[in-house]
């Protein structure tokens, strides 16, 4: 007895969330749902699955962060303009300035260059990568490309932030990314690669350092700010340890 | 009077962005199902709001401006590429969101449920987080999200017979 016809009873709530109501109840209950916020109240409240999803949702149980300090000063207005759109996309897909180059015969370091020039240190600016996610991606890039990076989460003069299976054309590409001491990124990508053996070359690509060599099919870049000595002997210290 | 109605416009969006932040990162976790991705996207979305400021109406709802414009960030920068992260590799992050927290302190069944969440469409879990877990009135959902009330019921009618399904019986899913 609502004395309301249209009134949705907590039995024809619960006949709809079990699947068993009528088409007329079914659709009594969506007019009612999308006309009343209340009867969504209700519906939800006998819904064994919401709080279900409210707990695995949960931002603690998530572990989400807080909103990074850098977005909290004025030139995050002003970084944010040159660089975010470009940057976001990058983040996501190695770019364009990475994948839609690179074709089978370009250079493969140009690329990753150009994806680097993106970075800024706010890029890698949070937290390390957490241990156990790092050993699963060189674990990945183990299987995938038969090579062994740990050493590369340990390089005198740069801080390790964290790997990632990236790819460019279909192949895999492992991207370890570090902060120096004066925060300028850098990273180390490894991808198979075409031709014969190179030694290390360093040069200014994209206005920054990098120094690359092909060893076994493999291709490596470790590059980063301008100064081209500093790269080289980073990468000294890479190919010794790898 | 004009200047007062900018600053107070950037006002309402730089000190309401740290208050809807986290909330945000887990919309793009959502989205982007890779806690890296999420952490880039929640961030273009901000400093992208932030640029925007002018265009927030101060008393509205900003969490819904901001999610909006991450989804867009998704939608046409991202996606509309075509060449995602990987190309069909799957990050780790990708495969288990939540390997960085041990098992132990999750409580199991809702990390179940997470996990068959993330493993629907994109649309589906958009629907569930906006209204199951934010709260937002299936009216509101459908606005953010450019689709009919109608479809937002349905999503969450398929979603709710799956998760039942397993609730019933978690062996009904393995």
């Amino acid at each position: 007895m609502t004395g309301n016809p249209k009134a949705v009873s907590d039995s024809e709530l619960r006949a709809y969330l079990d699947g068993a109501a009528d088409l007329e109840v079914t659709q009594k209950v969506d007019t009612a749902l999308g006309q009343d916020q209340t009867v969504q109240a209700r519906l939800h409240a006998l819904d064994e699955t919401v709080p279900l999803l409210k707990k695995g949702f949960d931002l603690d149980e998530l572990d989400a962060p807080e909103m990074p300090t850098y977005l909290r000063t004025p030139t995050a207005h002003v970084r944010s303009r040159a660089m975010l759109p470009l940057a976001i996309a990058a983040s996501f897909v190695l770019g364009v300035g990475v994948t839609s180059l690179l074709q089978p015969k370009s250079d493969w370091v140009d690329s990753v260059a150009s994806y680097q020039a993106l970075y800024v240190t706010q890029t890698l600016a949070g937290n390390a990568q957490a241990v156990p996610v790092t050993d699963g991606v060189l674990a990945n890039a183990k299987a995938a490309l038969d090579v062994d990076l740990g050493a590369a989460t340990k390089i005198d003069g740069l801080l390790f932030k964290r790997a990632q299976m990236l790819a460019i054309k279909g192949k895999p590409l492992i991207q370890m990314a570090y902060l120096d001491e004066n925060g300028t990124p850098f990273v180390f990508c490894v991808t198979r690669v075409d031709g014969a053996n190179k030694p290390p070359q360093t040069s200014i690509n994209h206005e920054l350092a990098a120094t690359s060599w092909v060893q076994d099919g493999i291709g490596y870049v470790l590059i980063g700010g301008e100064n081209k000595a500093q790269v080289s002997d980073l990468a000294k210290v890479l190919t010794l340890s790898l | 009077m004009r200047w007062i109605s900018k600053k107070s416009q950037h006002s309402a969006v730089e000190d309401g962005l740290p208050q809807i932040y986290r909330r945000l990162w887990r919309f793009c976790m959502v989205l982007t199902k890779d806690r890296t991705a999420a952490d880039d996207l929640a961030q273009a979305a901000c400093e992208r709001a932030l640029v925007n400021a002018a265009k927030f109406s101060p008393g509205t709802d900003l969490d819904r401006w901001v999610f909006t414009i991450a989804r867009r960030l998704w939608l046409n920068e991202i996606r509309s590429r075509k060449v995602r992260r990987g190309e069909g590799l799957v990050a780790v992050e990708d495969v288990d969101i939540a390997d960085e927290k041990p098992a132990i302190e999750v409580n199991i069944l809702a990390r179940e449920v997470l996990d068959i969440v993330q493993a629907l469409p994109e649309a589906q879990r958009l629907s569930v987080l906006l209204v199951y877990v934010e709260g937002y009135t299936y009216s509101e959902a459908a606005t953010l999200l450019d689709v009919p009330i109608g479809t937002i019921m349905s999503r969450l009618s398929t979603v709710r017979k799956l998760i039942s399904t397993y609730v019933d019986d978690p062996r009904n899913l393995k």
